[in-house]
């Protein structure tokens, strides 16, 4: 149906948006915000294709001519204002700054030379501590709201849903099944790769948070729920309060030796074969922040595929009849 | 047309297209809208640390010449808040349309209904 | 540094801890996590009491989380102000928690204990933080911690209400963001005390900008506050949730007033050239129509918890008309009034709470109903909440609008705000009036069906009921209470204490 079509289209347009935002950072010296900014782009995209897929399709004629006219209006004046400021606050000189301290002391009081990492799990840990619980709580609630949802009015009127999509013949297709399954261990490395190396390159424990993340979804998408659900032992609950709880702590940490809260340290150690390798007790934050971002996203995504799955479980049940 | 006018532009479009489809008022429309919106709060809050071409933030001893590092850490926490508020916004917008079977997020009559009633 | 220097950040690490705490024990052992939550609050409220008690010097502290001074680093900072309304908010927590736990308010949807304390570390983040991305950081967390505690329960209406809620304060948020990224291409820093110290250093060049910030910056506020012309979304989520849950919402307009007057003072006080006392000229119009407009609601309202609600915003329009004359005096005033306000409107919900449980299919509507039990002790309490939020003697909202009044009277718009105080309690008294006679007098036309509602103990009105005495004891203790609010006020109204507590002196 053309109706279905033009919102594939726009999620399509809008995830073209989000690469161009990523290449326009990597150009303009920002390659952790152009990794971020794709990561998060992939699992929004996937979660407004499981979730918008359960809505109705729109009605040709949404509203009057006066009232989108009223509404365009609206939108360029708060456009044009915003794009003016944005401007005129780029044209005026550099000021020095506080983040001059950020850039002199990121390697000598931080251990580590990606200064953006840098700031954010030691000189504004706190803001991250912040963000985290941010996540946390959003899959909290999203859990919440999921899983009554196959009960009730909600769940009738799932069981009522009809795709308007021709459906696949082939449910898990083989092709798709082998190659996420290889891609698994593949993803799973690189994740750590990049958790690793954050602290003195782009990475960090976020954007390796996420890679896992798809790493796992693409196993839900490939093969299925119940296989992948089998197969996987933690909860994101535990994941969640795991990962706040290890940040927390991290920071208590430095409480037992006479520092304030959040304070971090860091030693370089030898080791034989690989020579001079940097520990630093972020790496714990970031580890926390990675456990709390892995549980939320998968209990966002993982819930929403299973309301589809449910939906269409029960289609199945009601054809023959 | 310098960079700085490029970026602001980019801004002005993605703010106005945000706002235009945040007051639509269905589900699908408004979700979108606000996605664009972030993008451009994002770019925003990036670009006040002044354009820079090739010069990532990397500590290195000598270096003289870098990006602002303090707009990209904010601006990756604004990522990650957003992100969570826009999953939440999805879902919670789904699960109303599953409860009340309409899709209105603005809180005026479904215009499918009336029509029909 | 010793242990009681770091109980600057318990308020912040015990609901953490907690928090996730309560969420991994939760499937398992209930009662274990219901133990540990309501420790975690008695915790808190420890805390907030001997920060409170050590503010009582008049110095402020400043706590440099990570080991980085300010203004490189994020700092918590401790004067009176926080202080007071890490008490305020430790109390209601207390209060509001037992009360769900009796009433088994927590079991009806999933995660009530770890949102209520996520939801409390935002506040009380909040209100420590010094400095200003972190503010939009802590907003975020309790902003979200409050859409998880709104639709706590669910039912197709809430989440109607919640889905408005979410989107205007995704709006908010957005706007947050560009008047922070203004502020930082304008000064380089994020630091509140290092933003006053450069933001009076600012060129005439950017002084167009620095009011465009100052404006979109009390926007945010505003709309957190629920002031009118964006006030609508308050009474229709609150009238929508849980009652607890909008027990404990009472503080969070708060929040945004106390936003409002951590910062103008401090950042865009009189040194801060073209946005000088920026909201002055909009406030105090707005508050006086959030007054009137919040009575009015009252009068009209056709639940108790919609009642409640625009109690609320009558009482935060009230108590801004006081802050918005940026004098000592009023603001001290105003604080008192924010104390009693958030208490009264915290009774309020948790009466509807008592009558809605014995009430039935009649749940919390304004018509009349045939007897239920427990009539008398709720309407009771509802009389003596209605008194506490309207202002009559002799409870503190009586004193705290005395204060108003006299506090304004040296003001140049005091003909306005007296007008204004007066004309809309006459308006709240008349509503209340209407509400409890309809409520608890009336008799029900003969045929109605009768209330089918399940025995109640009477252990569920003593929140309420402790709400009810701690705002006697503020009317009370009401010469301590002033003195205290005085001093806070002057602190407040001198910011350079403020930034060389920070900064370090020479300054």
């Amino acid at each position: 149906m053309a109706v279905d079509r033009r919102r594939y289209l726009a999620l399509i347009f809008i995830s073209v948006i989000g690469l161009v935002m990523a290449l326009a950072f990597i150009h303009l010296s920002a390659p952790d915000l152009a990794l971020t900014q794709i990561s998060v782009e992939v699992v929004t995209i996937l979660l407004m294709l499981l979730a918008l897929h359960l809505l109705p399709g729109n009605p040709p004629r949404l509203s009057a001519l006066p009232r989108r006219l009223r509404d365009a209006a609206i939108a360029v004046a708060g456009g044009l204002g915003v794009g003016w400021l944005a401007w005129a606050v780029m044209t005026r000189p550099e000021r020095a700054g506080i983040s001059r301290f950020h850039w002199d002391n990121s390697y000598s009081g931080g251990g580590g030379t990606n200064v953006v990492n840098v700031t954010l799990v030691d000189f504004r840990a706190f803001d991250t501590l912040g963000e985290i619980i941010v996540l946390g709580i959003a899959g909290l609630a999203i859990y919440a709201l999921l899983e009554p949802a196959a009960r009730g009015v909600a769940g009738r009127r799932l069981r009522a849903w009809r795709s308007n999509d021709r459906h696949s013949p082939e449910r898990h297709p083989m092709m798709f099944v082998m190659a996420t399954r290889l891609l698994l261990p593949l993803a799973l490395l690189v994740g750590s790769y990049i958790f690793l190396r954050g602290h003195n390159q782009p990475g960090g424990g976020f954007i390796a948070a996420l890679v896992f993340s798809i790493a796992i979804l693409l196993q839900y998408l490939a093969s299925g729920f119940d296989w992948t659900d089998r197969r996987r032992k933690f909860g994101e609950h535990m994941l969640i309060g795991a990962g706040v709880l290890i940040a927390a702590t991290t920071g208590l940490g430095s409480l037992v030796f006479g520092a304030p809260f959040l304070t971090s340290s860091f030693g370089y150690f030898h080791l034989p074969l690989i020579g001079e390798f940097e520990l630093a007790t972020a790496m714990f934050f970031d580890l926390g922040v990675a456990c709390v971002v892995v549980g939320a996203v998968l209990m966002a995504l993982a819930q929403l595929a299973q309301i589809a799955q449910r939906a269409a479980k029960a289609e199945e049940a009601d054809e023959p009849s | 047309m310098s960079l700085e006018f490029l970026v602001a532009s980019a801004i002005a479009v993605l703010v106005a297209g945000g706002i235009y489809l945040a007051l639509r008022g269905r589900t699908f429309q408004v979700v979108l809208g606000l996605t664009l919106l972030s993008y451009a709060v994002n770019m925003f809050l990036f670009a006040i640390g002044r354009l820079i071409v090739d010069k990532p933030p990397l500590y290195a001893r000598g270096v003289v010449e870098h990006a602002d590092p303090l707009p990209q850490a904010l601006v990756l926490t604004a990522i990650v808040i957003t992100f969570g508020m826009t999953a939440l916004t999805v879902i919670l917008s789904l699960r109303s349309f599953l409860e009340s079977g309409s899709d209105q997020v603005d809180g005026d009559g479904d215009p499918v209904r009336e029509d029909a009633a | 540094m010793t242990l009681v220097d770091h109980l600057v950040v318990a308020p912040i690490v015990v609901p953490a801890i907690v928090a996730p705490g309560t969420m991994l024990v939760m499937r398992r052992r209930r009662m274990l996590s219901v133990i540990v939550s309501l420790g975690g609050v008695v915790a808190m409220l420890a805390a907030a009491l001997a920060l409170f008690g050590i503010a009582q010097d008049d110095a402020i502290r400043s706590y440099a989380l990570g080991g980085w001074v300010a203004p490189f680093g994020i700092v918590l900072v401790v004067d009176r102000l926080a202080a007071t309304m890490l008490v305020l908010a430790a109390v209601l927590a207390l209060v509001v928690l037992a009360h769900a736990v009796v009433t088994g308010a927590d079991r009806k949807g999933w995660h009530f204990h770890p949102l209520f304390h996520f939801q409390l570390l935002g506040i009380n983040g909040a209100f420590l933080t010094g400095d200003l991305f972190n503010l939009f950081v802590f907003f975020e967390v309790l902003l979200i911690a409050s859409y998880g505690l709104m639709l706590h329960g669910q039912g197709a209406l809430r989440l109607k209400a919640g889905v408005a809620y979410v989107v205007v304060n995704i709006v908010g948020s957005a706007l947050f963001l560009i008047a922070l990224g203004l502020l930082y291409g304008l000064t380089s820093t994020l630091n509140m005390a290092d933003l006053a110290v450069r933001v009076a250093a600012l060129g005439a060049a950017d002084q167009g900008l620095l009011r465009v910030a100052g404006l979109l910056l009390m926007t945010v506020f505003a709309l957190k506050a629920a002031v009118v012309p964006i006030h609508l979304w308050m009474p229709r989520t609150y009238a929508a949730t849980m009652p607890v849950v909008a027990a404990l919402f009472a503080i969070m307009t708060k929040v945004g007033v106390y936003a409002m007057i951590r910062t103008v003072p401090l950042i865009f006080g009189s040194g801060a050239g073209a946005a000088a006392w920026v909201p002055a000229p909009y406030l105090l119009p707005a508050a006086m129509a959030g007054a009137v407009l919040g009575f009015v609601g009252v009068l009209v309202a056709r639940g108790m918890r919609e009642q409640a609600a625009f109690a609320v915003l009558a009482s935060t329009g009230t108590l801004l008309m006081a802050v918005a004359t940026w004098r000592e005096a009023t603001l001290a005033a105003a604080l008192y009034y924010l104390v009693q306000a958030t208490l009264a409107g915290a009774a309020l919900f948790l009466v509807a709470d008592a009558t809605m449980r014995r009430r039935g299919q009649y749940a919390d509507a304004i018509v009349p109903s045939p007897r239920f039990a427990g009539q008398d002790a709720t309407g009771l309490l509802y009389l003596i909440a209605a008194v506490a939020a309207v202002g009559l003697p002799p409870l503190a909202g009586f004193i705290g609008k005395l204060l108003i009044l006299d506090a304004s009277f040296a003001t140049p718009d005091w003909p306005a705000i007296w007008a204004t105080i007066l004309g809309s309690t006459l308006v709240g008294v008349i509503g209340f009036s209407r509400g409890g006679s309809t409520l608890f007098w009336k008799a029900a036309p003969p045929g109605t069906d009768a209330v089918t509602a399940p025995a109640r103990s009477r252990v569920d009105l003593a929140a309420p009921l402790t709400l009810l005495t701690l705002l006697a004891l503020l009317a009370v203790a009401g010469g301590w209470v002033t003195a205290q609010t005085q001093a806070t006020a002057r602190q407040v109204m001198a910011p350079d204490r403020y930034v060389s507590a920070v900064l370090g002196e020479g300054r």
